[in-house]
């Protein structure tokens, strides 16, 4: 009786606790750097900054927001920001396939100090989030970039976690990794072994999930390797 | 005795959920579209900006992107 009891708080408890939100991934732009984001707002995930033609960097980001709208009410609040911005254009350019389902791309224009800018927004909706990448490029670069933003957009998946899109046998190895990390780590020199061996396995094992996946398996194996000294 | 396999399942599940689940995850705007707006709002600023990491350049470089009290250094490289 007192097992069927715990079962039944626990069940629901699990099944509320495993609908995490899934992980946006995406392909940033080859040989792009990945954008130092100190005074990004908090929705904005990351950002990749590539060269352009003029001191205006081309650049991608990616935003997230949780909603509970579909698509089309949340592009006519989209519309109705970008328009309701003094000198900005906005378009719907229709349907867009990428790897984490269909989207939606949209067109921005706007003015900068630099000079006239042009924007590419895709908007995925899955569950109750809106996973957002904007390209942006001055406007006389867009031709030029156009394609590289496509692209990138066409990458965006979800993942139910970091290693889940990985190979069975690196999956395998990376959680492995991950579940010594953390674990009673006697002084600063073993630590930043541990942060070196971490760099070495993310580098060498997986380069095809690409530099933002990259980021996030550091970032977050870092903070289990430094959450000790975090708390002090 | 299935009651208590499957209650030992469920528990371990339940305290292995979120293994490596670290990104931020998506908070409620007060406007709803906002994040789209900031979106477009941040990509010019980075754009004009122009500060980044490159990856090749190295990684551990990489600490600047991540907030923590360790004292990691802030290491920036402008183009």
């Amino acid at each position: 009786m007192a097992l069927r009891l715990i079962l039944s708080l626990i069940f629901p408890l699990y099944l509320i606790c495993s609908s995490t939100t899934p992980i946006p991934l995406f392909d940033p732009p080859e040989g792009w750097e990945c954008a130092i984001a100190d005074n990004l707002s908090p929705c904005i995930q990351v950002g990749f900054l590539g060269k352009g033609s003029t001191a205006f960097r081309p650049s991608v980001n990616l935003a997230i927001e949780e909603i509970d709208v579909s698509l089309k009410e949340y592009l006519k609040a989209v519309k109705e920001i970008h328009l309701g911005t003094a000198g900005t254009t906005w378009r719907d350019l229709g349907k867009f396939k990428t790897r984490s389902g269909e989207g939606r791309l949209t067109e921005i224009g706007t003015n900068s100090p630099l000079g006239p800018v042009k924007m590419l927004q895709m908007i995925v909706i899955s569950g109750h989030t809106a996973y957002i990448l904007t390209g942006a490029s001055i406007k006389e670069d867009f031709l030029r970039f156009q394609e590289t933003f496509m692209k990138t957009f066409q990458s965006l998946r979800l993942a139910g976690d970091l290693f889940s899109l990985l190979p069975e046998g690196k999956k395998k190895q990376f959680e492995t990794f991950f579940s010594k990390l953390g674990q009673s780590i006697a002084d600063d020199r073993e630590r930043e072994a541990k942060w070196a061996d971490l760099q070495k396995l993310v580098i060498q094992e997986a380069p095809e999930m690409g530099n933002y996946w990259q980021i996030l398996v550091l970032k977050s194996g870092r903070e289990k390797i430094y959450s000790d000294t975090q708390t002090q | 005795m299935i009651h208590r396999a499957l209650l030992v399942i469920l528990a371990l599940a339940f305290f292995t959920t979120g293994f490596a689940q670290e990104v931020r995850d998506p908070q409620r705007s007060s406007r709803r579209g906002e994040s789209a707006g900031y979106g477009s709002r941040d990509a010019t600023v980075l754009s004009m900006m122009g500060w980044g990491i490159g990856l090749g350049v190295g990684i551990a470089t990489l600490c600047a992107l991540i907030p923590n009290n360790t004292g990691a250094s802030t290491a920036h490289s402008s183009h």
